[in-house]
């Protein structure tokens, strides 16, 4: 009886296991209102109309986020932001987009850090990227057969939730108006035995960002032709050429010539 | 010759490629390297064959209707001032990045001579003055035509239009005052 007492103990602990390995409830977030306005500070009424000149020069940067997380390295962030980068390159009103260590924006918080930013780059907007993951691990019944040490190696007992939402917002350098936002979210769900839960959990986190970063591109991207739109439309922005040329009106020299020749006329 | 040789250029800059426009043109980055050759070429160049060919037939209209009015060495030191006056203002004014086209100078081979017969008492020169300060004052308050901007395909400086005038003014009427010493 007690031999069994021990047995059954043993299996119910194990079969809670996977909170041994990996934590129940783990994210990672950075806020842009934090990081714009850290003292709470009500923002500023907006005024000016942003005046733009093409082809513009952006940034795209990660907004920092308030705790370390291994999940997300600087290494990694950076690949996921020349992936956005790769989408709006190649529009002829972009001359470049840099991407901009988030270390960069550490230093300071609020528009200071993004002006400090944008002299150093030479850049004319910013879009600024910010995230919340939420990745939850449970259980499911197939876990009871961790009692086993061969059940801990193949049976998925291991359930990981995650959950990500990023968002873009993009910033006029100049007046620090807000010119327009997309988000973009993605969840997934998947199972892994306890062994491998740690490592199964990493690459989903990393999954789920890249899939909801892929889901904000294509967003920006429609964003950004309803933001042309709206400039011809509701003239939320001004924009002009950064090229210029002189050269005389058709008229003038119409005009000109007109009068050259009605002069030599008379005489 | 000084306007043939003007013309020719021009008409020669229709002809450039994309690359060779980007070599020649007035670039804010690239002078600031030490490319001072584009303070010059960048006024001789142009962005589009209409461009060119609005141009040159101003320079045509300025041969043709005052060539006789200065003297050649009056027409090159003009000329020479205005490139470089424009060089200066565009400069200081952080605008625009690039710049090409014969207009700014053509505005000041247009005021020299008118300013000189207007300050021979010429009231036709007084009133055809007159009326291109009115057009370059205006182009500075409410910008440049928006139909030769589509036309040349970047924003007209306007800028280089008023330095132009205001270049040949002051050449135009020191050259009057020289042929009333003479």
């Amino acid at each position: 009886m007690l031999r069994f007492s021990i047995v059954i103990t043993t299996a119910i602990l194990l079969s809670g296991c996977t909170w041994l390995w990996t934590s129940p409830r783990q994210g990672t977030s950075s806020s842009l209102v934090e990081f714009l306005y850290p003292g709470g500070e009500e923002p500023p009424p907006q005024a000016g109309v942003p005046h733009l000149l093409l082809p513009v020069r952006a940034g795209i940067a990660f907004v920092p986020s308030r705790h370390h997380d291994a999940t997300l390295s600087e290494a990694r962030k950076r690949e996921l932001l020349e992936r956005a980068k790769a989408q709006f390159i190649d529009r002829d009103f972009i001359s470049a987009i840099e991407v901009i260590p988030e270390t960069y924006l550490r230093g300071s918080s609020g528009f200071a850090a993004i002006d400090q930013v944008a002299r150093l780059y030479n850049l004319d907007a910013i879009a600024l990227v910010s995230y919340d993951q939420v990745a939850i691990s449970e259980d499911t019944k197939a876990s009871i057969l961790y009692w086993t040490i061969v059940g801990a190696y193949f049976i998925k007992g291991s359930q990981h939730d995650v959950q990500t939402l990023v968002d873009t917002a993009v910033f006029d350098i100049k007046t620090h108006r807000l010119l327009f936002r997309a988000p973009g979210s993605n969840t997934l769900k998947e199972s892994s035995t306890l062994v491998n839960s740690p490592e199964e959990l990493r690459k989903q986190r990393d999954n789920s960002f890249m899939l909801a970063m892929d889901d904000m591109t294509g967003n920006l991207a429609t964003e950004l032709d309803v933001f042309r739109e709206r400039i011809k439309t509701e003239g939320v922005a001004t924009v002009a050429s950064r090229d210029g040329g002189g050269a005389m009106d058709v008229w003038l020299v119409a005009v000109a010539a007109g009068l050259l020749v009605w002069r030599r006329r008379r005489r | 010759m000084i306007f043939g040789s003007i013309f020719l250029f021009v008409a020669a800059s229709s002809l450039l490629g994309a690359g060779q426009l980007d070599a020649l043109a007035w670039q804010r980055a690239s002078i600031a390297d030490g490319q001072w050759w584009r303070l010059v070429t960048g006024h001789l160049v142009h962005s589009n064959g209409w461009h060119a060919a609005t141009n040159g037939a101003g320079i045509v209209v300025v041969a043709i209707g005052f060539a006789g009015t200065l003297s050649a060495r009056t027409w090159l030191v003009i000329a020479t001032a205005s490139v470089f006056a424009i060089d200066v203002v565009l400069a200081a004014r952080g605008w625009p990045d690039t710049y090409v086209g014969f207009s700014g100078v053509l505005h000041a081979l247009f005021a020299a001579p008118l300013m000189s017969l207007a300050a021979a008492r010429n009231t036709w020169a007084a009133v055809l003055l007159a009326g291109l300060w009115l057009k370059v004052v205006g182009e500075a308050m409410f910008g440049g035509s928006p139909g030769t901007a589509e036309l040349i395909g970047v924003q007209v400086a306007t800028a280089a239009h008023f330095t132009g005038v205001a270049v040949g003014c002051v050449g135009g009427l020191v050259a009057a005052k020289l042929q009333t010493r003479g």
